[in-house]
Order: C-alpha cells, then sequence, then structure tokens
C-alpha cells in the first residue's frame, strides 16, 4: 500500500515548550489510523502540522507523495478536516455554510452534502449557533466529507459528545473507509474507539511516536495479551510499548 | 479567485447588521454637522461633512478593522477559516479589502451627501468636492491601514496604538513634523486648503497607510500567521503587567518630553512660509506686487506676519479672504480682478493681524488702517481716493467725527472712511512730511501690535495715546492736526467737482410688528441729487442691536435685503421685538466702493 501522510522528522516548539521532537508518522492509503496521546501530548499540534497551520521548527510533510516543509492550500484540497471545537460563524445555517466552503474546493460535491446532512440528521436551513454540539459535530463532518478528501482527518472528534452521536459517527467513518477507501487519522484519547474502527494505532509520547503499527502489536507483550488501554497506560506512565 | 469573493461576501454578510448600525450612527453623525451648519456653528456644508470624515470616519475605519480582524481571534473562527485551502494572505487581504471599501464607500457617500445638499447654499464646484474627496479617501486609507496593523499586534495592541499616537503628537507638536503622522492631508475646517490642497502631506498618508497594510500582511502570513498567533496567545500574569507598564512608561515619557519642550507656535492648516510673499499660480503678479508693497510698509517695524497669496474663484463683494492669519502668517484668498482693493486691503490685513485683532476696538485706528494701506501704496496721488473724502466732505464731516472715528467709519461705510484717513495721512505728509509721518504711523503701530491686551498693556496705550504720540513724533497738536484733516477734506471736494452731482441715499424706514417672528421693514426713500430715475442697485442693511450683555461675538451678521423702486416693503425675520437699525446701501461705480445713507432705527 502506497503511504498517503507521512510526517518526518518533525519538531515544533512554543517558547521553551518543546512539543513535538522528531515525531515520525506514516499513514498508508485506506488506513485507519487512530492516534492515541494523553492530554497534551501534542495531538492537536501534530494535526496543525499537518494541516499547514502550524509551521514545524524542522521536518517535513509528506502528503500524497508531495514533501514539503509546511503544507499548502493547494495541498489542502485534498484533506477533510473535523476540529475538535466547530468554530462556524453562528449566523450561517448548513446551506451557508456549504456554499460558502464549497467555493474553495474544485472537488465540492453538493449532492453529496445534502446526502450526508440528510443521514447525519442535519437541519439544512438552522443556524450553527443555534444547533447542538452533537450536531455541530456531524455537520463538520458532513463539510469534512462533501469534497471526496484522500485524507480525513478528525481531531479528538468525539469529546464531549454523547453515546449516540459517538456511535453515529464512528459508523460513519468506519463506512467510508470501507466502502470509499477513505484514509482516516483521527486523534484521541479514548482507546475504546480505536479498537472500535481502528486499524492501525500511533501513540504519542514525549513529542515522538511511542508506537505506530496494527493495534494487535500494541496487545501482544512476551508474557501475553494485555488490553489496548493497559498498553496506552503503561506507554503514557513511560513504560515501554513492548 | 471564487474563493477570494466567497470571503469578501462572508464579511459582509457577517458584519451586515453592524455595518448598517454604524450607518444609521453616521447618518446621525452627519445630521448633527449639518444643524451645525444651520445654527452657524460652521458656515460651510461640504466643511462640515468634511469634519464629520475627520472626527467621526477614524472610529469608523478602526471598528471595520476590528471587526474583521479581532472578533474572529476572540470567538475562534478564525481557525475555522485556517483550515480551509485558502492562503493566509488570500485571508489577510479580504479582510483588509472588506473593511476598506466599508469605509471608503461610507465617507464617500458623506461627501457625497454633503456636496449635494451643499450645491444649494454654497459653492462647491465639482473639481473640490473631488479634492474633499480625495483628501478623505487618503486620509480614511492611513486610518485603516494603520488600524490593520495594529490589530495584528494581537493583545499588545493598546501598547502599539499609544506608542503610535503618542509619540507621533509629541513629534509633531515637538518638531512642528506635520509628516509624522497622517493628519496633515485633511483639516477643520477643509476650508482652508480648498486653494491650497496639502499635497505635500499625500506621501506621509499613504506610507503610513502602506506600512500599516504592510506590517498587517506580514504579521498574518509569516509562517502561516504565526506571529500574529503569537500576539494573539493569552498573556500571562508578567505580560499583563508588561502591557501595562509600557503604556505608563509612554505616557509618562511623552508628558515629561512635551513638558520639557514647549510647542513652538503652531500654523494651523497653513503651508510651511518664510519671510515675504509666497504666490501660488495666477496669483504670482499679485503676489509679487504685495511683496514690495510690504516691502514699503517695512518701517512699521519687526513683526508683519509673512503672507501666502491663493486666487480666489468666488465672487465676493469682499476683494480677499483671511483663510487664516494664526501663528504669524496669514494665507490671503483673493479676488486677481480687483488687484488694487486687495493690495490695499492686504496691507491692512497683515497690520490687523500684527495687532492681534484688537485694532477694530482702538479709537486712533485711522492712523493704521483703512487709509493706511492707500497712503503707503499710491502715496497722496490717488484720484480715487481723493474722490471718496470729497463724498465724505460732501456728507458733512466735523472736528467731533474725526474724534469719533468708529462711529464716522461705520456711518460712511469702509470705503468712504478709507478716504478720510487717507486725506488725513496726505494732510499730515504735507505739513511735516513723508519721513515724519511714517514715524508717527510706526510709533502707533508699535504700541498696537500686542497678541495680548493684558492691563499691563492697556495702561501703556493708554500712556502713550495717539495724541502724544503725534505731538513728540510731529510737533503737532491734535486740534491743529483736526483742523488740516478738516482742510483736507474740503480741499478733495474742491478737487473732484464730480462727486457733487452723486446720489445722497435719504431714508425712511419704519418697522411694523407682525405676529410671530417675521417683521416687515416699510421704506421710503430717495436720493438727493440724484436724476430721474432713481439709481439701481440699492438694498437695505439691518442688524440687530445687541443688548449690552451680549458679547461681540454673538451679534448677528448685518443681512443685506435688495430694494427696487418698486418693491418698498421688506419682509426680515427679525426676532420678536429686538431693535433694529437700519441703512441704505449701494455701490457707486465712481467712488468704486459703497455709500450709505444715515443708519435709522425704525
Amino acid at each position: 500500500m502506497s503511504s498517503v501522510l507521512h510526517l518526518s522528522d518533525i519538531h515544533v516548539r512554543y517558547g521553551r515548550t518543546r512539543v513535538l521532537s522528531g515525531l515520525e508518522l506514516n499513514v498508508e492509503q485506506g488506513a485507519v489510523y487512530g492516534f492515541l496521546g494523553r492530554n497534551g501530548a501534542g495531538k492537536t499540534t501534530t494535526v496543525r502540522t499537518i494541516l499547514g497551520v502550524q509551521a514545524p521548527d524542522a521536518g517535513t510533510v509528506t502528503l500524497n507523495g508531495r514533501t514539503v516543509r509546511r503544507t499548502t492550500a493547494a495541498m489542502r484540497r485534498d484533506i477533510g478536516y473535523v476540529s475538535q471545537e466547530q468554530h462556524f460563524f453562528d449566523w450561517m445555517t448548513a446551506q451557508h455554510l456549504g456554499w460558502f466552503v464549497g467555493a474553495f474546493y474544485p472537488s465540492w460535491d453538493a449532492a453529496r452534502y445534502k446526502m450526508l446532512l440528510e443521514r447525519l440528521v442535519v437541519p439544512p436551513k438552522r443556524r450553527a449557533g443555534q444547533l447542538s454540539g452533537g450536531t455541530r459535530l456531524k455537520l463538520a463532518i458532513a463539510i469534512a466529507l462533501a469534497h471526496r478528501p484522500k485524507l480525513l482527518i478528525l481531531d479528538e472528534p468525539t469529546a464531549g459528545v454523547d453515546p449516540v452521536t459517538r456511535r453515529d459517527v464512528l459508523d460513519l467513518l468506519q463506512d467510508e473507509a470501507r466502502s470509499e477507501g477513505r484514509t482516516v487519522l483521527f486523534s484521541t484519547h479514548y482507546v475504546a474507539e480505536v479498537e472500535a474502527i481502528g486499524t492501525v494505532v500511533g501513540v504519542l509520547h514525549e513529542g515522538k511516536l511511542a508506537y505506530e503499527g496494527p493495534l494487535d502489536g500494541l496487545r501482544d507483550t512476551p508474557g501475553g495479551k494485555r488490553t489496548l488501554e493497559d498498553a496506552f497506560v503503561a506507554i503514557a506512565r513511560g513504560g515501554v510499548p513492548a | 479567485m471564487r474563493g477570494v469573493l466567497a470571503l469578501v461576501v462572508k464579511e459582509l454578510r457577517h458584519h451586515l447588521f453592524a455595518l448598517l448600525g454604524a450607518w444609521a450612527l453616521v447618518a446621525t453623525g452627519l445630521v448633527t454637522a449639518f444643524s451645525m451648519v444651520a445654527t452657524r456653528q460652521t458656515d460651510s456644508v461640504l466643511g462640515a461633512g468634511a469634519m464629520f470624515c475627520l472626527f467621526g470616519m477614524p472610529m469608523f475605519a478602526m471598528i471595520a478593522v476590528r471587526r474583521v480582524v479581532v472578533i474572529e481571534r476572540q470567538d475562534g473562527s478564525h481557525t475555522f477559516l485556517a483550515a480551509l485551502p485558502v492562503e493566509p494572505w488570500q485571508l489577510a487581504l479580504a479582510k483588509w479589502a472588506t473593511a476598506l471599501l466599508a469605509t471608503w464607500s461610507t465617507a464617500l457617500a458623506v461627501v457625497l451627501a454633503s456636496a449635494l445638499y451643499a450645491q444649494h447654499n454654497e459653492l462647491a464646484p465639482p473639481g473640490w468636492v473631488a479634492l474633499v474627496a480625495l483628501q478623505v479617501a487618503v486620509y480614511l486609507f492611513a486610518w485603516h491601514g494603520v488600524s490593520f496593523g495594529v490589530a495584528h499586534t494581537g493583545r499588545w495592541r493598546t501598547v502599539v496604538w499609544l506608542a503610535i499616537l503618542m509619540f507621533g503628537a509629541a513629534l509633531q507638536t515637538r518638531y512642528e513634523a506635520q509628516a509624522a503622522l497622517w493628519f496633515g492631508v485633511l483639516r477643520d475646517p477643509v476650508d482652508q486648503t480648498r486653494y491650497d490642497p496639502p499635497f505635500d502631506q499625500f506621501p506621509a498618508a499613504l506610507a503610513w497607510g502602506l506600512a500599516g497594510t504592510a506590517f498587517g500582511m506580514f504579521a498574518a502570513t509569516w509562517r502561516g500567521g504565526a506571529l500574529a498567533e503569537a500576539a494573539w496567545r493569552p498573556q500571562n500574569a508578567r505580560q499583563q503587567s508588561l502591557v501595562y507598564g509600557l503604556s505608563a512608561l509612554l505616557v509618562t515619557v511623552v508628558t515629561v518630553v512635551d513638558d520639557a519642550y514647549p510647542p513652538v507656535p503652531r500654523y494651523d492648516a497653513l503651508p510651511q512660509v518664510g519671510p515675504g510673499v509666497r504666490a501660488a499660480g495666477s496669483a504670482k503678479e499679485l503676489g509679487a506686487a504685495i511683496s514690495r508693497d510690504l516691502a514699503a510698509a517695512a518701517f512699521l517695524g519687526d513683526g508683519l506676519p509673512s503672507v501666502v497669496v491663493l486666487a480666489r474663484h468666488r465672487q465676493d463683494p469682499f476683494p480677499l479672504d483671511v483663510l487664516s492669519d494664526d501663528g504669524g502668517a496669514v494665507v490671503l484668498a483673493v479676488d486677481l480682478l480687483r488687484p488694487l482693493p486687495v493690495r490695499r486691503s492686504v496691507l491692512d490685513t497683515v497690520i490687523h493681524t500684527r495687532a492681534g485683532g484688537w485694532l477694530l476696538y482702538e479709537p486712533d485706528r485711522a492712523f493704521l488702517t483703512d487709509g493706511t494701506g492707500a497712503w503707503i501704496i499710491d502715496g497722496c496721488a490717488s484720484d480715487l481716493l481723493r474722490r471718496r473724502a470729497a463724498y465724505a466732505a460732501r456728507l458733512g464731516v466735523t472736528a467731533a467725527d474725526l474724534a469719533d472715528w468708529r462711529g464716522l467709519h461705520e456711518r460712511l461705510g469702509g470705503d468712504v472712511a478709507e478716504g478720510v484717513s487717507w486725506a488725513g495721512l496726505c494732510a499730515l505728509e504735507a505739513s511735516v512730511g513723508r519721513e515724519r509721518t511714517r514715524s508717527f504711523v510706526a510709533r502707533v503701530a508699535a504700541r498696537r501690535s500686542r497678541t495680548v491686551l493684558s492691563l499691563v498693556d492697556l495702561l501703556a496705550v493708554r500712556w502713550d495715546p495717539a495724541s502724544k504720540a503725534l505731538s513728540e513724533e510731529t510737533g503737532l497738536d491734535v486740534s491743529a492736526f483736526t483742523a488740516r484733516w478738516l482742510d483736507a477734506l474740503a480741499t478733495a471736494r474742491s478737487q473732484a467737482p464730480e462727486v457733487e452731482d452723486l446720489p445722497l441715499l435719504t431714508a425712511v424706514i419704519t418697522r411694523r410688528d407682525e405676529e410671530g417672528a417675521a417683521t416687515t421693514l416699510d421704506v421710503d426713500w430717495g436720493a438727493a441729487g440724484a436724476g430721474d430715475p432713481l439709481p439701481t442697485g440699492v438694498s437695505v442693511r439691518w442688524t440687530e442691536i445687541p443688548r449690552l450683555r451680549d458679547r461681540p461675538d454673538d451679534w448677528p451678521d448685518q443681512q443685506r435685503l435688495e430694494l427696487t423702486t418698486e418693491v418698498t416693503s421688506v419682509p426680515t425675520a427679525v426676532p420678536g421685538h429686538h431693535p433694529i437699525a437700519a441703512a441704505l446701501s449701494r455701490t457707486e461705480p465712481t467712488l468704486d466702493g459703497e455709500t450709505r445713507s444715515p443708519w435709522v432705527a425704525p
């Protein structure tokens, strides 16, 4: 399988705080990549670096075979992105948002957007400011998928949403991966989500990946199998992955 | 391109209600500015519109930038935009353009509305309206650009604003550096730059606007906006203390600097001028003549102001307008078609300016203004002034009248009084010679050249009255001089027999009080010595007689109402039952000036 995304030796620091230090990350075509890490581990900084919102102090980003120091706006057309918090313009309805965001994507599919809104039960004519947190998340996912991105990135998408919405979102992601062959990278600190839909897992610890590979590789230890959560906790507490 | 267009539409729609609210405020402000014209706080409608742009629109520009840049940072919606496939410079450009579009279009609407309204009240040709619009556009471009740059300094913007405005203002005051900031392109009143557009201020304003824009674009785009991002990062307690500390330090430093270096006198709205005369364009020839006149008036001593002469294209009974006389220089807009009256008026004006305006109330002003300019320019060989003196003699001038110069001046009108004053100076010259006459005038001028009339000044003036100066400089006492003056008037009358045929206006004016504010003046008038038909061009002048406690500034202007032989009832708008004085007035071609009937109090 070919690589859709590769981060090479990424370093990012905020003032004196080193956030990412030599991060190497690889996402293969069609993978559902669960990006695990504790709060403050640098998951959001990694996502921002992939998007090009954050310029790395060092390192390169390779997206769809193109290697750059920083992701360009043109490269972002191949990415669908769902942020941790949805900062829409409150006066915009889902329809307005479709018109506005669609202007930036040549591959925007208005019919698909409408279908996604219907599937996720997002009212198209209600203002974003009047939507619940869960519905705003669904709206963000519809926007992220409407232009058929090669890579879908979600930054802790299910934080703070109810179980039903969480299930809807995870089901949708799984469908996208299976039926459309969509490559998905989602960051989270909920291990269960990774277990539910992930095919690959990466664990971020102290600015670099402590583990990257199949889920079973993390579970397996010389002494036998352990749960994914136990493995994650062991890494987060400074233990070795395997 | 479609993305940038979507961004602009988004910005406009995003801030639509704020924009509508701002427009409502602008409309209210504009109506208030126009009402200042109605209440005579300012004279020009277009000037009022420009004044609104000067003081009100910078706030609009700052708020517009704040809304498109700052609010998205504060509510976090910039993160939504940042993740879209759009370059940071496109985002910044869309915001910059949207705010500028809103500011410029609103200001243009203000200027156009003012210009349309002004068409019925004042001379506001398209060329001047375009010039005002250009000044407003450049001025607001600077405000917009600087606001845009400062907005990208994030939570440090208060300090940055303080630094720019306070240090800029201090530099401007301390070094008279108009270009230190961008305020020179538009002034209040805008009339002051009507004939001398401040094009030299444009580069500074444009530079400020471009510099602010460039910094804003740099901060928004460098490493994807890392600089702006850092500036917007929440401040810790130490950084907040630094902001407050820097602000306090700035205020303190600027205050100390200002106190240590008192500002040089301000030349409000004046171009920088050196000694002598500056004249622009078609006024150059007249400017050269005025320069010679001023050289001839040098005996009046130091302190004559520099003069800037500009062409005036507006018709007006007065030969010149004083655009500014502040700070040791006068800017004059003159009627190029009437060079001689202009030259005499210029000398009067500079003498008045040197005396700080107090000369109007001095009893001995006859020796300094009125005829002094004519005497310096024409000597004693002017036929026109001789005719004016002769006309005054025909009306009747006594020694008591000469002692009450202000009363005589009001009775005769400025033009004829000029002839009387000129005759007096010529009588003195004939008696004691030109040099001694000049010495006398110079001494009176030195005594009256005060910008502040303190009690000490007042006592000094009283201890050295004109009579004392006359005696010491010429050897004549007042009674002897008055006798020669009256003789000179009589001689002038004998040398100018043509004035005997000029009509002498007479009037019986009665007042018919009516209900409400309107009053009708019934005029029964004639012209002694005139043939048939009666002379044309007669008008009634009337003025409200002020109550004693009114300050002179509160006196209403004299009103002119045209009168024809067919119309002798003049409806006026005299408020209530206030007393008024009225007189007939007519421009007499033989005298090239105004003649008056005696004032009556109907």
